[in-house]
């Protein structure tokens, strides 16, 4: 069975069925289709914003809706999927998707994604694959949502952040691995020369040359981790984007979300093919998903580029703790502390999502007062000299 | 009618591979085809919404 990570996490926890609770017969479950939009809503929303597939909220939330497991998860990669397709035309659209560094990083992507699901079945082969993928998650999250708030903290305080120039970013754009142009004679025509140069200028992110084996690297590392714990790997790609390599926050989300395309069509692929994907709950889920990617999106054009990473550390940290908290509940067999961390994961990031939108409207609002105000000028300039 | 739905996707879903190709298609195309219905939203608000006085509109409305 492929991608198992969060069905070992999690158990299922039946939601109360309503008056408006519709059953879905492929993935056998009871579920209120309100629930299921409002759900999609919070995801896409931050899908958006953030540039996440939201892997680990809609699987987290489809367990609190009583979806079964095993087709939580399945069903989960499908949104994961189209959320990702939808944001990707939005930030395409945007300039905001750096096309070069995206294919470069899928390459090592989709070898990345066959090696760790072996991997995890190796591993669950062996009946350790829960403990092993619920610790990677745990340990992952914690230390990456601690980075970002910290990072966020330090900004919040006029203290730099990331250097491009120096530091992490300048160490991965000068690193040198093998040599910087190639022959490929095969190739040589009228038209091309055959020679490839391995380390291409990424105009669209801002890097005048890097070596094109480390977006590779980065995309089999990710496509590796992301295969082994059942999520797109925009949770850990984003934050390598922007501190790895120093790329402005709102190209990483755009390019990192092209990524989580390749890796969600996957999954979903895969889970498809074993039956454990209800397309129903993923559509009713999606059509509202969408209208929050929009406003997700849009969002990141009016909000600081600082606030979008300290809100996406918060969110990370939250996931963290609702993981090690399920971690606890399964090793003291405790019903109620498993539903604790799965209202903590929920109620976090709905609240997150409402935050954005809370921007994005103050946002509008200040806009459309300054053109009033700039509106208000004119016309008196105007009158003025008609009285002049 | 969602019977009927409910019993087509039943029937579809024992063909696997039919099943997971018709599955990431039909998601793929509903990302698409949302995204075009919600950047024609998107213009048709802006259409709607009345014209600020833009430094265009005054020069051309000088020129008149």
């Amino acid at each position: 069975m492929p991608w198992p990570a969060l069905a070992d996490v999690r158990l299922p926890i039946t939601a109360p069925a309503g008056d408006t609770s519709v059953h879905f017969p492929i993935a056998d479950a009871t579920v209120s289709p309100l629930l299921l939009a409002l759900l999609g809503m919070i995801v896409g929303t931050m899908t958006g914003f953030f540039g996440v597939g939201g892997g680990f909220l809609i699987t987290g939330g489809l367990l609190v809706l009583g979806v079964p497991t095993i087709y939580a998860v399945g069903t989960g990669l499908l949104m994961v999927m189209g959320t990702a397709i939808t944001s990707t035309l939005r930030h395409r659209r945007l300039g905001n998707v750096d096309i070069r560094l995206a294919v470069l990083i899928v390459c090592g992507t989709i070898p990345g994604v066959f090696a760790g699901e072996r991997v995890n079945a190796t591993l669950e082969h062996a009946g350790v694959a829960g403990p092993v993928v619920g610790g990677v998650y745990f340990v992952l999250l914690l230390s990456l949502g601690s980075l970002m708030v910290g990072n966020w903290i330090r900004q919040l305080r006029y203290r730099p952040g990331p250097r491009v120039g120096g530091g992490l970013p300048g160490w991965f754009r000068s690193v040198r691995i093998g040599p910087d142009r190639i022959r490929l004679p095969i190739l040589a025509g009228a038209r091309f020369s055959g020679n490839v140069n391995l380390r291409p200028a990424f105009p669209g992110a801002g890097i005048e040359e890097m070596s094109a084996l480390v977006p590779m690297f980065a995309g089999f590392t990710i496509g590796f981790v992301a295969a082994l714990l059942g999520a797109g790997g925009g949770f850990l790609l984003m934050p390598f984007l922007v501190y790895g390599l120093g790329i402005p926050p709102a190209i990483a989300i755009g390019t990192d979300l092209f990524q989580i395309i390749i890796t969600g069509s996957l999954g979903a692929f895969l889970y498809s093919l074993s039956g454990n994907v209800d397309p129903m709950i993923a559509v009713i889920m999606f059509a509202s998903a969408s209208v929050g990617t929009q406003l997700g999106a849009l969002a990141t054009r009016f909000v600081n580029a600082s606030r979008i990473l300290g809100l996406f550390g918060v969110t990370v940290l939250n996931a963290g703790v609702a993981v090690g908290l399920g971690q606890l509940a399964r090793l003291l067999g405790s019903g109620g502390l498993e539903q604790i961390s799965q209202i903590l994961l929920l109620g976090v990031s709905g609240a997150v999502a409402v935050t954005i939108l809370i921007l994005l409207a103050a946002a509008a609002v200040t806009q459309a007062r300054r053109g009033r105000r700039l509106s208000a000028l004119r016309e008196a300039r105007s009158s003025r000299r008609r009285v002049v | 009618m969602y019977q009927a739905l409910s019993e087509f996707l039943l029937e579809l879903s024992r063909n696997r591979i039919l099943w997971a190709v018709c599955v990431i298609a039909a998601m793929a195309v509903t990302a698409v085809v949302l995204y075009f219905f919600w950047d024609l939203v998107g213009r048709g608000v802006a259409l709607a919404r009345p014209r600020g006085r833009s430094p265009a509109n005054n020069r051309s409305r000088r020129g008149h």
